[in-house]
């Protein structure tokens, strides 16, 4: 027998196309939504037990064939059956030509809805979204330092110099202010012959209030990266393990989720974040990337540079394997691929000890 | 303001559908009200079948009660064109990207004619129950494969019904002449469905050609 999946219920017909059999669903929209919603999953409801004890040879439904072991019938037959019987259906089950339409349309959104809600629960989106977020927070950080590297500059032009990070400095100007509060010998020096000019409480007062901005951006930096390595950890420990949190997080940010990321393959994965210089490669015949975002990887960008793309490639072929333990068995495997990895630079570093000589462009070699 | 096709009408601002959800904007189109009734403008650098229509398309196989399965709904700005137009009609709409349906469903619910369905249009029997028969397939998938996909959805199109197509020439191979794309998807195409009209839309978007074909 063939077994067709509609809205309203099951359908059962033998070779002739003739329905020997309608098993009805309820009537409610929730109900189907969540049969469809299981079926799309792979997941065989166990309320369809009673179709085991049927003779069924052909099935449209991909995981109800999967589960019955039989064979499935093609999307142009299932839809040439399906228009020959949906009357007869209708009629078992008595539904109106304007009911099934608005089960149609019921079912759908809820389906999309449940659908969504599966999608949005994922944790690895959430790292993607902190991961951009620290991106942004980076730039504005930078913008406003920016600013008030301008605005303080006007008092204290020399702290900028003496304080190598932005956030420090933000801090300083923010707790300190005026620099001859300043109670570090070094910089206390420097305020005693500071070019800047004398400013009003007013003033200090209104960049103090940005600086205060910034301290504050820091922090949540922070909280987002300790989220990020815990989150990450969690996700795709191998990965971690293999190249750290944060380019991990990149990674799964930049193919859209681990699922996405462990169906990529290597050469992809060494690509990832160069996209523009691939298709420059790609179109003007420009020479090709090495490396994407692994790049921030300090043995490739620590690595000598007629080295950097080998050591690229290994890498990414690693993490390919290590993506795709994460995703599909989350299992603690990384040290074998670390050994490897590292067997791996190893050997390249041995065989490629020297720079490759430099081709005689144009010329041509002289006799 | 003239109705050049049925539903669709042209004034000296562009193509215009009558909205119908009437003081609701679904993508920050301009509202015209014109005898009492209020029309929204379709906007040819937004819209793709918009564009097609500026420059001369002659075919628009909608009708008040089509029945249309439109593949790649994305935030659903052309469907919502097309959902004025087949105002008796249902639109099934196929979106795979779930950030992009989060965005399509608030319209959808405004709009009864629309079934969304979040599903990958490569595999077209896992919505099958979901849907019947139809009059017309949309599709504007930017993918590899387009006319591949087409090809996939056909049984769900009655015999002589339309295919409406935009192929992406860049989204098949960025190395390519686009020219030698659009032959090779349109070839494909043929095996199953007779090509009666070829816009190339490239004006407005890039290396696009928008491609109307009826099912044999």
């Amino acid at each position: 027998m063939i077994l067709i999946t509609s809205l309203m219920g099951f359908a059962l017909l033998n070779f002739e196309a003739a329905v020997e059999k309608v098993i009805p669903f309820e009537k409610n929209a929730t109900t189907i939504a969540e049969m469809l919603l299981s079926l799309r999953q792979g997941i065989f409801p166990s309320d369809l037990q009673t179709l085991e004890e049927l003779d069924i040879n052909l099935c449209d439904d991909p995981t109800i064939a999967d589960h019955l072991s039989c064979r499935q019938l093609p999307l142009e037959e299932r839809t040439t059956y399906y228009s020959m019987i949906e009357s007869q259906i209708m009629a078992y089950t008595q539904t109106s030509s304007e009911e099934l339409s608005l089960l149609r349309r019921e079912v759908s959104f809820l389906l999309v809805e449940k659908q969504l809600k599966v999608a949005a629960s994922s944790k690895d989106l959430s790292i993607s979204q902190a991961i951009n977020a620290i991106d942004e927070l980076d730039q504005t950080i930078n913008l406003f330092t920016e600013r008030l590297n301008e605005w303080y500059g006007l008092h204290f032009p020399e702290l900028e110099k003496l304080v190598g990070d932005n956030v420090q400095y933000c801090t300083m100007i923010a707790q300190i202010g005026w620099r001859d509060d300043f109670k570090d010998d070094r910089i206390s020096a420097a305020a005693k012959t500071s070019m800047g000019v004398q400013i009003s409480g007013k003033d200090m007062h209104i960049i103090q209030c940005l600086a205060k901005q910034v301290v504050d951006l820091g922090k949540i930096r922070e909280s987002y990266t300790s989220y990020i390595e815990e989150g990450v950890s969690a996700v795709a420990p191998n990965m971690t393990a293999l190249v750290g949190p944060l380019i991990t997080a990149r990674l799964i940010a930049l193919a859209g989720g681990l699922k996405n990321l462990s169906k990529k393959p290597a050469s992809t994965m060494q690509m990832l974040g160069a996209e523009k210089a691939l298709f420059r490669h790609l179109k003007t015949g420009a020479k090709p990337p090495k490396h994407g975002i692994i790049f921030q990887h300090p043995l490739v960008h620590n690595a000598k540079y007629w080295q950097r793309g080998k050591i690229a490639r290994t890498m990414a072929a690693e993490l390919s394997i290590a993506a795709r333990i994460d995703y599909f068995s989350g299992e603690m495997m990384a040290q074998g691929l670390i050994d490897k990895l590292e067997a791996r630079v190893n050997e390249i570093r041995k065989k490629n000890q020297y720079p490759p000589r430099k081709k005689n462009k144009g010329r041509g070699r002289k006799l | 303001m003239k109705e050049k096709f049925s539903n669709v009408y042209y004034d000296d601002i562009g193509f215009l559908t009558k909205n119908l959800v009437p003081g609701i904007r679904v993508y920050g189109e301009k509202l015209v009200t014109y005898n009492e009734e209020e029309y929204r403008a379709w906007n040819p650098n937004r819209s793709k079948l918009a564009s097609a229509l500026m420059l001369g398309l002659t075919i628009i196989p909608f009708t008040p009660s089509s029945k249309v399965l439109y593949l790649g709904s994305a935030t659903g700005t052309t469907v919502s064109h097309i959902s004025d137009i087949v105002s008796e009609g249902m639109i099934y709409c196929v979106e795979f990207s779930p950030r992009s349906m989060r965005d399509f469903i608030g319209n959808a619910k405004m709009r009864n004619n629309l079934v969304p369905i979040l599903a990958d249009a490569k595999q077209p029997i896992e919505y099958a129950p979901l849907l019947e028969t139809v009059d017309v397939i949309y599709q504007d998938i930017a993918q590899v494969e387009q006319a591949e996909i087409v090809l996939r959805n056909l049984p769900f199109l009655k015999k002589g019904g339309h295919i409406m197509l935009c192929i992406k020439a860049r989204s098949i191979d960025v190395t390519k002449d686009p020219n030698e794309m659009f032959k090779k998807e349109i070839e494909t195409l043929s095996q199953a469905v007779d090509i009666v009209e070829i816009i190339d839309i490239g004006q407005y978007e890039k290396d696009h050609s928008f491609v109307v074909g009826i099912k044999r």
